[in-house]
């Protein structure tokens, strides 16, 4: 068993008197892609945004690489070596896609310049349009920069929030063969929110399926498969 | 508290208050009084508007000037007698205050107060330009002869009395509102706006008729300003005006009954008691103003609420859930979000 | 047209300072939703602090511009530290905490300085004509400045790390936040860089008029009109807005119209707010 990066212990979060998140635990292994799934409103969102310190943690604990994460500002996390694309891209959409890859290497001192040239050769699409605002881009185009903007970091984790959402099939292949690239050729580990389940189980990771805020599945992808059917379904 | 047994408290505190020239204070005290009783009778009006609707008006400072000056005027220039200028005053300042609401409920939040800003910083100017009605940045001096019911009104105990029975009728006047349907209805529209909107609740009336009875009151105030202070100007009223009406409502506090009562005594006796030159009375304002934002949202009458919820936490078990607000008090969570995406 | 030219440069050299003042506003507004109708006293702060290490002399300006800058920058922080951070969940009540430190700084001003009018020794005494038209060396010398104080600005914004982070969080501060950008952090240096522009504009504003403990009131007035002009947020909109302003000024004043500038400021700031409350220019979402 390799290094465990992400280490989550029964963690709960509050939305005033509502419990969004309760007694969750979770582990990312190094260089492992991980994925989380389960129904609309079953806190999925709201757990990686508790890891990156957009939401309140009511009690346990998340630590990473050794430290402890919860209860800093989400700019501590993200220089400890977390990026976090949400969900619905936050691309600074009046910014240049330039632009917005210089911010993603914000908390690095230097290699930027060749990161972004790294991000690009990920998403050659990019390179044509690096001087336009974000805003004029498509959907899919603007994921394509949310996901670079992350890498240029140079992140030893990623978390990802529904990449697909809303993009075309063969946009969705594009994102796969990405997701596929960040995890073999930057060894950069995964945690990925994912409704689209064959995209979800072709990272070929373990899995957590959550429900009303708790873990109720986990194991191997392999494993989950044909259990997540029930998952979503039954009680 | 039902509106009869309300009713019956207010008997006794008017009763309690008009006995107060019996007991021989000196002139000062009694037109600080009077002052504090039609400080109140405008921030009533403006705690209406914020306590049940939630709109902050900074408008209410400019209103009143319009009271205050349609009393002057017809007073002086036209020699109108008491009541009917005081039934005017408030008639047109409830007429402007409606204009305002037209104006300005068009937008929401923020803007809505800063719209109200300028309006009554326009007034203000308007009052002091437009010199051929107003006798621009001269002010107008208001001697007229007051009789009420054939009694005439001399002394500063006579107009000590009107205002306060007044005041009384004020306060009973908004506590029906406020219990009554249109205040309840009124108050949906403050929690959410498309909610209220969407079960058929007509917003815009409701915020319109509102709007118009808070700036009679404050055309109510405005006219009494006018006669007991004998001299009105323009940079009596305007955006500092509002002010201190916001200060005596938010000291005492917007939502509770005798709320901008308890404000307006405060502000308007702070400062001689605290004897301080008045340009560091007026930083003094402005140190209590911040302090009571930033502190106490609930105002000085919600006091004996919170100290009740401290003495039950302290007596019994912490009623919240284990853990809350322990853990990840981090900066990020006061910084606004969700701009653009 | 040596009148127009005239005019024009008259136009110019007001425009300068409620350029400096509403920048400092539309930054402040940008990042925080916050209004800050104090900020023209810290312009007039500003103006104090001039008064008191320039006694006489182009040098003792010169000193006197930059202790006016760090100054008010320095008083800035301080607000925000103790003030306005705790009002960036509800801004609005940042709003109200501005027009109870106007209060305080106005009366605090004329209760330690008076509340009669100052001036300042000018810097360059002397007025040069071109073409007939007469300019005043230190209107040149404000028109100038202003224009290479905009200039490091623009720099500062658009070309350096920071600046960058700036407009980020302006745009979206969560975001911004998960980028690794000290959210908190930015929006204090922000208050520092509205502060410094508010201190420039304070010292150049003394080298125009007269300045009184009082003139920040309505000054703010003008500087939001500006800043809403240009589009509340967006800075390159409030420097256009100043000339805008400033021009319409001019020509009411020519007009003979002078005791109504300000009630006709006043309607366009209503007529404003309701009809384009986003700007003439593209502001930020008006977020509410």
């Amino acid at each position: 068993m390799p290094e465990v990066l992400l280490d989550i212990v029964d963690l709960s979060v509050n939305y005033g008197p509502v419990t969004a998140l309760r007694g969750v635990s979770l582990q990312v292994a190094q260089g492992e892609a991980v994925f989380l799934a389960g129904p609309n409103g079953a806190g999925k969102t709201t757990l990686l945004r508790a890891i990156s310190g957009l939401e309140r943690v009511a009690g346990g604990s998340v630590r990473f690489a050794g430290a402890t994460l919860h209860g800093r500002p989400s700019w501590d996390i993200a220089a400890s070596g977390i990026a976090h694309v949400p969900q619905g891209r936050r691309c600074f959409g009046p910014l240049t896609v330039d632009e917005n890859l210089r911010l993603g290497g914000y908390t690095r001192g230097s290699g930027v310049a060749e990161a972004i040239d790294a991000a690009y050769d990920l998403f050659p699409a990019l390179k044509a349009k690096r001087r336009q605002r974000a805003e004029e881009l498509s959907g899919g185009q603007q994921q394509m920069v949310a996901i670079a903007r992350a890498l240029v970091a140079n992140p030893r984790l990623i978390l990802l929030d529904e990449p697909s959402l809303g993009l075309a099939p063969i946009l969705v292949e594009d994102v796969r063969v990405a997701l596929h690239r960040i995890l073999h050729e930057f060894s950069t580990s995964i945690l990925l929110v994912e409704q689209n389940a064959r995209l979800a189980l072709s990272t070929g990771g373990r899995g957590y399926v959550l429900r009303s805020g708790r873990v109720v599945l986990e194991g191997p992808s392999t494993e989950l498969e044909g259990r997540m059917k029930e998952a979503y379904l039954g009680g | 508290m039902r509106y009869g047994k309300s009713l019956v408290v207010l008997a006794v505190v008017t009763v309690l208050m008009l006995l107060l020239p019996a007991v021989g204070p000196s002139n000062r005290v009694l037109s600080l009084a009077t002052l504090a009783a039609i400080y109140a009778i405008v921030t009533y009006g403006i705690a209406l508007l914020f306590g049940t609707g939630g709109l902050l008006s900074i408008a209410h400072g400019g209103l009143w000037g319009i009271g205050a000056y349609t009393a002057a005027l017809f007073a002086v220039r036209a020699g109108w007698s008491f009541l009917p200028v005081l039934v005017l005053s408030v008639v047109i300042t409830a007429g402007a205050a409606t204009l305002v609401a037209l104006m300005s409920l068009r937008v929401r939040g923020h803007y809505f107060t800063i719209i109200t800003f300028a309006v009554a910083e326009g007034i203000r100017a308007l009052i002091n330009a437009w010199t051929p009605v107003t006798a621009g940045t001269e002010g107008i001096v208001v001697v007229a002869p007051v009789r009420v019911f054939g009694f005439d009104i001399r002394s500063n105990a006579d107009w000590y009395y009107i205002v306060v029975v007044s005041l009384a009728v004020v306060i009973a006047l908004t506590r029906l509102v406020v219990v009554s349907r249109f205040g309840r209805r009124f108050a949906a529209t403050r929690d959410n706006l498309d909610l209220a909107a969407s079960v058929g609740i007509g917003v815009s009336r409701l915020r319109l008729l509102a709007f118009s009875l808070s700036g009679a009151l404050a055309g109510l105030g405005g006219a009494y300003w006018a006669y007991s202070q004998t001299f009105v100007h323009g940079d009596q009223f305007g955006a500092a005006a509002s002010i201190v009406f916001i200060l005596c409502m938010l000291l005492g506090g917007a939502r509770y009954t005798y709320g901008p009562l308890i404000g307006a005594v405060i502000v308007v006796f702070m400062p001689p008691l605290l004897a301080l030159p008045p340009l560091l009375a007026t930083a003094a304002l402005g140190v209590v103003f911040i302090l009571v934002i930033l502190l106490t949202p609930g105002g000085l009458a919600s006091l004996p609420e919170r100290l009740g919820q401290l003495w039950r936490r302290w007596r019994g078990p912490d009623p919240r859930p284990p853990g809350a607000g322990a853990a990840g008090d981090g900066a990020a969570a006061a910084v606004p979000t969700g701009v653009a995406s | 047209m040596s009148i127009f030219l005239q005019q024009v440069f008259n136009t110019l050299s007001s425009a300068s300072v409620y350029a400096l003042l509403a920048v400092g506003v539309t930054l402040v507004f940008g990042l925080t939703r916050i209004v800050n109708f104090a900020h023209g006293d810290l312009l007039t702060v500003g103006s104090y602090v001039l008064f008191l290490v320039a006694p006489a002399g182009a040098i003792w300006f010169l000193a006197g511009f930059a202790a006016a800058m760090v100054a008010v920058a320095v008083l800035a922080v301080v607000l925000e530290r103790l003030l306005f951070r705790r009002t960036l969940v509800a801004p609005i009540r940042g709003f109200l905490v501005s027009l109870g430190l106007i209060q305080i700084i106005e009366s605090g001003l004329s209760y330690f300085f008076t509340a009669g009018p100052r001036t300042v020794h000018p810097f360059i005494d002397r007025v040069w004509t071109v073409g007939g038209v007469d300019m005043p060396a230190d209107r040149v010398v404000v028109i100038v400045g202003t224009a290479a104080v905009f200039l490091a600005l623009t720099f500062y914004l658009e070309r350096t790390k920071a600046g960058l982070m700036i407009r980020a969080v302006a745009i979206d501060a969560e975001t911004a936040g998960l980028m690794g950008g000290p959210v908190t952090r930015t929006i204090a240096g922000v208050f520092a860089l509205g502060g410094m522009l508010a201190g420039a504009g304070g010292a150049f504003g003394a080298l125009l008029a007269p300045v009184t403990p009082f003139l920040g009131y309505a000054l703010i007035l003008k500087g939001f009109a500006v800043a809403l002009i240009g589009g509340l947020g967006n800075v390159r909109g409030a420097m256009l807005g100043a000339v805008v302003l400033a021009a319409l000024e001019t020509v009411v004043i020519t007009f003979g119209l002078s005791t109504w500038v300000s009630f006709f400021g006043f309607t366009l700031m209503i007529v404003l707010l309701i009809v384009r409350p986003r700007g003439l220019l593209r502001g930020v979402e008006a977020e509410i």
